[in-house]
């Protein structure tokens, strides 16, 4: 019974702490802590972990190069499904009550239990209950959708007679230790570090949402990187040889299920360097299966007979993505959806389904412009643009892609399996962090940039001063002088604020409904020249360090906004003061794009 | 205060292909994830450095490539850099961007406080003179401004 493992304790009976495999959870990294880089001899593998499918790429000793790691059905890619179905048949193979299956092994139980098969949860980490994304997936997805004490979305499973909720997170967790066990198995060495994909619009709590299912998964280390920043990195293993002396400008575009990426890469002999990215998240090629699936029902609304179940709502869905995938090709194709009111046959055309998604292309190429303008980058200088993911081989989407950009330059992977590229570059990416050399991978660097904006909330204007702007190089930090604002009300009636409070959040808007906020902070107000130093610290993992400096007092506070903001204020805060931004101290690592509408005006 | 060739280690006459190598050479060398490599192999130097000092520097090194790298903003930073020397001034204790100062609307004037408790102004017209440094109202240091004049048609 290779797929069954322990289940995690459903988030619903547990305090936060608990329940986690205790030899997962390393010693917790002193604040003052940057890179927590694994001892020597560690070594780390690639996951691709997309929306749908999974595919797992590690270091190969003997071949000296990177390889998929097949799953134990000898399959490179599993899809990314997690059932913990009450069925006798599993029970009789020795299988304990809600250990959940994973992958292929789950796939085949969603008609079965398809309340307790979840799949394509990926769109739902780090989301709170309210977003309205939410809402949408609910009507597509057969099972439940609930909200957590931290008001965040959880998923609620139906077995062993009972409810029981699990966070996206927690999911995550089950497919990520299904590939570590996975690659252990494959590779015959134990496996501490990880280097995963997600989309580049992941906020800084969806990035720590995925870093916790890394930890509970037993990744002692997991590294972020973009599905288009590893597409680049494949680009750079698979491009023709270059002269050395000149930097390569990529522009990257990964269409994911549930997400787009665009960045624009430097490359040069040693070093990848993010110079802008952007995405939508929780937008992807998912969408046209639902524009499909919206045709469908329309279509089947017009024959009187038909009444649709969740369950044939579920065929559909899966019918819809098949039929997109084959007109990647075809230019139409017959089609027949067995549904509960029996079999529903039809043609659909390449030229329906575009006109079904005109606005979607339209969607997909504003985050190439976006890139473009951050990256200050002409259009010219860009010399080839990479297309990685399912959804970007669509040929209307290549021909609207390759007409913004004058002459031929869509790259076509020579070596590479252009639907594995971003595979193959965590795999390389896991391979150096490993500090495997080889004379197959050059040993270069990935230099990654902040995704959004990190700002603090000027009370005077109540506006967010931008302090690190987006695509600033990453290890990165800023110091800005504060001063404490007066309190409004004269002191005899209310004895003076003891507190200045300091709200830092995440977000490319100057308006703070618009952002994230990752921690509401306090310090003593300064009696002397009425000053506050706040420093912010980024480092490569993206762990957010604030340290303020009033008086005499000195305070550190890690900012890992899991699973709620940070809250440090230590007394008496409601009667706190707020803050404005006076002057800027030393300012470092400040490489980011000004981009329109973005700049303060104070 | 160094300057950004000096970060660099670079003369102020080198060719954007001399500075693009030498910011390589540098990221390369104090970048976290390169640093931790070459602690797990002692063959390599620079372990001496230490983390905290390498992420500075790499931030310095990425900064002054910034404006290094961008032909209208080294051209304005030589300007600068120049009118130091001439001019023989005091020293500049800190580079402040206008978009950090404060703007008063009535005296049409930007100002941000000094660590002495005395404040660095600038009038709208100096700064359509391309004034650079502000002396404090109370002490001798200065301030270097970061700022871009727009033309305005």
């Amino acid at each position: 019974m290779p797929t069954a493992m322990p289940a995690p304790t459903p988030t619903a009976e547990r305090g936060d702490e608990r329940g986690r495999e205790p030899m997962t959870v390393s010693p917790e990294p002193s604040i003052r802590s940057r890179s927590p880089s694994l001892p020597p001899g560690s070594h780390y593998i690639g996951i691709d972990l997309g929306t749908t499918l999974l595919r797992l790429c590690a270091y190969h000793p003997d071949l000296q190069t990177v390889r998929f790691v097949p799953n134990e059905r000898d399959k490179r890619k599993t899809p990314c499904f997690v059932a913990f179905p009450d069925d006798i048949e599993l029970v009789e193979s020795g299988r304990k009550a809600c250990d959940p299956v994973v992958g292929e092994e789950a796939q085949r139980w969603l008609f079965k239990y398809p309340k307790a098969t979840v799949f394509s949860w990926a769109q739902l980490v780090g989301l709170k209950f309210d977003d309205e994304r939410v809402a949408f997936y609910q009507r597509y997805a057969p099972y439940r959708l609930v909200k957590d004490k931290y008001a965040r979305v959880c998923v609620e499973i139906e077995h062993d007679g009972r409810q029981k909720h699990y966070r996206p997170e927690d999911l995550t967790a089950i497919l990520l230790t299904y590939a570590r066990q996975n690659a252990e198995q494959a590779l015959r060495h134990p496996i501490t570090g990880s280097v995963i994909t997600v989309p580049a619009g992941y906020t800084l709590l969806q990035r720590d949402a995925t870093k916790e299912a890394a930890r509970q998964a037993g990744f002692q280390h997991a590294r972020l990187i973009s599905n288009a920043a590893a597409a680049a990195i494949a680009f750079g293993f698979d491009r023709p040889a270059h002269p050395t002396s000149v930097t390569e400008y990529v522009l990257s575009f990964n269409l994911g299920a549930a997400h787009i990426d665009c960045a624009v890469v430097g490359i040069d002999e040693e070093v990848f360097e993010v110079l802008a990215s952007a995405g939508d998240v929780g937008f992807g090629a998912a969408d046209v299966d639902v524009r499909l699936l919206m045709h469908f029902v329309q279509d089947l609304s017009k024959q009187s007979n038909r009444k649709l179940t969740s369950l044939d709502l579920l065929s559909l869905r899966f019918g819809a993505e098949k039929i997109k995938k084959a007109l990647s090709t075809a230019d139409s194709i017959s089609h027949t959806i067995q549904l509960s009111s029996g079999a529903y046959a039809m043609t659909m055309t390449r030229e329906l389904l575009e006109t079904l998604c005109a606005d979607f292309f339209d969607r997909c190429l504003v985050p190439i412009q976006q890139v473009l303008v951050e990256a200050k980058m002409d259009i010219t200088k860009i010399s080839k643009v990479v297309l990685s993911g399912g959804g970007s081989h669509f040929p209307k989407l290549r021909d609207r892609i390759s007409s913004l950009f004058p002459g031929n330059h869509i790259y076509d992977f020579a070596l590479i399996d252009k639907h594995k590229a971003v595979g193959y570059g965590a795999g390389i990416e896991s391979a150096l962090l490993s500090g495997m050399r080889s004379p197959n991978i050059t040993n270069y660097l990935l230099i990654d940039s902040l995704s959004f904006s990190l700002g603090i909330l000027d009370t005077t204007t109540n506006t967010i001063k931008t302090l690190l702007k987006r695509n600033t190089a990453l290890p990165a930090q800023t110091t800005v002088t504060l001063r404490p604002i007066p309190p409004t009300t004269p002191p005899t009636s209310t004895p003076p604020a003891p507190i200045a409070v300091i709200k830092l959040y995440e977000g490319d808007t100057t308006d703070p409904k618009t952002c994230h906020l990752l921690a509401t902070l306090s310090t003593p107000i300064p009696t002397q020249d009425k000053h506050i130093t706040l420093s912010i610290d980024v480092d490569v993992d993206r762990t957010v360090l604030v340290t303020l400096v009033s008086d005499e007092t000195e305070k550190n506070v890690r900012v890992t906004d899991y699973p709620m903001p940070v809250f440090d204020v230590s007394e008496d805060w409601e009667r706190g003061v707020g803050v404005t931004v006076v002057g800027a101290g030393e300012r470092k690592g400040q490489a980011g794009g000004e981009v329109e509408g973005m700049e303060i005006q104070d | 205060m160094p300057t950004h060739y000096e970060i660099l280690g670079v003369p102020q006459t080198a060719s954007i292909e001399e500075i693009r190598k030498q910011y390589q050479k540098l990221v390369l060398q104090y970048h976290p994830d390169k640093l931790a490599q070459t602690v797990n192999s002692p063959k390599s130097g620079n372990v001496q450095t230490g983390p905290e000092e390498c992420a500075k520097r790499f931030q310095e090194v990425v900064a002054a490539w910034e404006i290094l790298n961008d032909e209208c903003k080294r051209r304005q930073y030589d300007a600068e850099l120049s009118a130091r020397r001439t001019a023989n001034i005091g020293p500049i204790h800190a580079e402040v961007d206008l978009d950090d100062m404060e703007y008063d609307e009535g005296k049409a004037s930007f100002h941000t406080l000094c660590r002495c408790g005395g404040s660095y102004t600038v009038s709208e017209s100096q700064l359509e003179q391309q004034v650079q440094t502000v002396t404090c109202d109370s002490c001798s240091l200065q301030i270097r401004l970061m700022y871009q004049v727009e033309e305005i048609d």
